[in-house]
């Protein structure tokens, strides 16, 4: 659904808009570019093809020559997994409720609000920009320091734009496949975009503050996070017959499906947001092209 | 991929099969087709989980006997067998081509179904549904730990009915994913290495499910 464009969003689209019109003109060059690097041809967009095996998804092919290095590194995440992560986000899990625990995820996403807002911009991605700058303002204050997600109740859905996501849509391809010990699954364009995303979070200028007190943070965030996805990895190791490969491949088709937008929330790229409750508040966004009606059912039938 | 990514992909993927749990009518979209299949499956597997008297411990393995066998109506393991061999599919003999469609829906629902007994209340809101000649594309939005990760099905028109053959979580399709995880052990280990492994792999859930004692 797109979200219809409110008076105090058309003022920050403005600002934001004449503040950086001329990068438009290299976004466009841009998305020419990636569209010809990236294509992702489904079988909905062929035309004509009767036989429902031919739908494969023109993924171009992620190079992975570091693979016995990478299997290392993956094999050290697994076993740093379980020999320390998990014992202590399992601990953690028991002491600290779910709902807190959401509440410090929360904080951290919203301490990341720079990253998702620049990158935003440098994609020509204006309206989501403002959107993620009015959540960081809502949450912010109505959230306190970002705790709560009031923002969320009033339809401002959270974007997930990063610079590895802005280098492919100007045309970067992954390069090859790197996968990290600590940070896991990546790519050559992808570690460029965390470093300069870097200078977007404020945690990587209390690290180079005061390195103690910002790996602190940094790990606290990291066993809070897996405390709340505590279960998925082991899941996944004994859904897989080579665990390495599904997780490369996983982590290759999200990527492009976030370069591209191609995602349930985005009916055109560019736009976000699918409204919550029909029943919030004024900044709620209205319906576009599809109205739907729904019946939720919460785990039981409703007739 | 970064956390959220894993959350989606890792945690929910196996609640695709019964958590469909909504109607909804798409102005956009006369009729059902695909819809209605989703919507009906999905019902019929909500009756048997909220059914009381399945509920109780010793019904378990009836319970989920009947769960697969809602989900076998709906979901063509063949096709999607098809779609994760991709290339190595025409190879095979029709022998091969059986045993191998058994071992992977087999393998499939063996953990994703398993996880029915650790059902707890998900939300599913259909938000589009694309068709196109023969083919579909049902969207939906799981509300899932105060996220929506979006959950797409993909379906085919058999002649007769609408069956689902692939799904896709945040784009993330699990065709492509096992096809990616499968190739790597037929480059290395060839078909018969791979089927090796997936009975290995068989074994040791079907080991688990026994020792699983938390209905």
């Amino acid at each position: 659904m797109i979200p219809r464009y409110k008076k105090r969003e058309w003022g920050l689209w403005l600002c934001l808009f004449a503040f950086v019109s001329s990068c438009s003109v290299g976004l466009a060059a841009g998305k020419v570019l990636a569209a010809d690097n990236t294509s992702a041809a489904t079988a909905l967009q062929e035309d004509g093809d009767d036989s429902p095996f031919d739908d494969e998804k023109q993924l171009p092919e992620l190079a992975d020559p570091l693979e016995p290095l990478n299997r290392l590194f993956f094999q050290f995440n697994d076993r740093l997994y379980f020999w320390a992560v998990k014992p202590v986000a399992t601990v953690y899990a028991n002491i600290l409720a779910r709902d807190i625990r959401h509440c410090i995820n929360n904080a951290f996403d919203n301490m990341s609000t720079p990253i998702r807002v620049v990158n935003s911009i440098l994609q020509g991605k204006f309206h989501r920009a403002g959107v993620d700058l009015a959540r960081f303002v809502v949450n912010t204050t109505g959230g306190i320091v970002g705790l709560g997600d009031p923002a969320k109740d009033f339809g401002l859905v959270r974007s997930d734009e990063d610079f590895g996501q802005t280098l492919g849509v100007y045309g970067l391809g992954d390069v090859m496949y790197i996968h990290w010990p600590l940070l896991g699954p990546s790519s050559v364009r992808d570690i460029i975009g965390r470093a300069g995303d870097s200078f977007l979070n404020p945690l990587s200028y209390i690290l180079a503050d005061s390195g103690g007190a910002g790996i602190g943070v940094y790990a606290a965030g990291q066993i809070n996070n897996a405390s709340l996805t505590l279960g998925d990895y082991e899941l996944f190791k004994k859904t897989s017959l080579d665990p390495y490969s599904a997780m490369r491949n996983a982590y290759h088709q999200y990527r492009h499906g976030r370069i591209d937008d191609l995602s349930v929330h985005d009916e055109n790229p560019g736009f976000t947001g699918i409204p919550a409750d029909e029943a919030a508040d004024s900044l709620r966004a209205a319906a576009g092209i599809y109205k739907v009606q729904d019946n939720e059912v919460n785990g039981r039938r409703k007739s | 991929m970064n956390r959220r990514a894993g959350r989606q992909l890792l945690t929910v993927v196996f609640v695709c099969f019964f958590c469909l749990g909504s109607w909804r009518v798409l102005e956009a979209v006369a009729g059902g087709g695909p819809q209605d299949v989703m919507t009906e499956s999905v019902g019929k597997i909500l009756d048997i989980l909220n059914d009381e008297n399945m509920r109780k411990p010793e019904m378990r393995v009836e319970r989920r006997r009947r769960v697969e066998a809602v989900v076998d109506e709906s979901y063509d393991f063949r096709e999607m067998s098809r779609h994760t061999l991709a290339g190595h599919w025409d190879k095979r003999s029709a022998e091969e081509k059986d045993r191998f469609v058994e071992l992977f829906s087999e393998l499939v629902k063996s953990r994703y179904v398993g996880k029915i007994n650790h059902y707890s209340d998900q939300t599913i809101r259909f938000v589009k549904e694309i068709v196109r000649g023969k083919k579909a594309e049902v969207r939906s939005l799981l509300m899932h730990e105060g996220m929506e990760i979006p959950l797409a099905y993909r379906l085919y028109d058999n002649g007769d009915n609408w069956k689902v053959y692939d799904m896709k979580i945040e784009n993330v399709s699990l065709a492509v994913n096992y096809r990616s995880d499968f190739d790597s052990i037929i480059k290395k280990e060839g078909y018969d290495g791979l089927i090796v492994k997936m009975q290995d792999k068989l074994q040791e859930l079907r080991k688990e499910d026994k020792e699983d004692k938390n209905d």
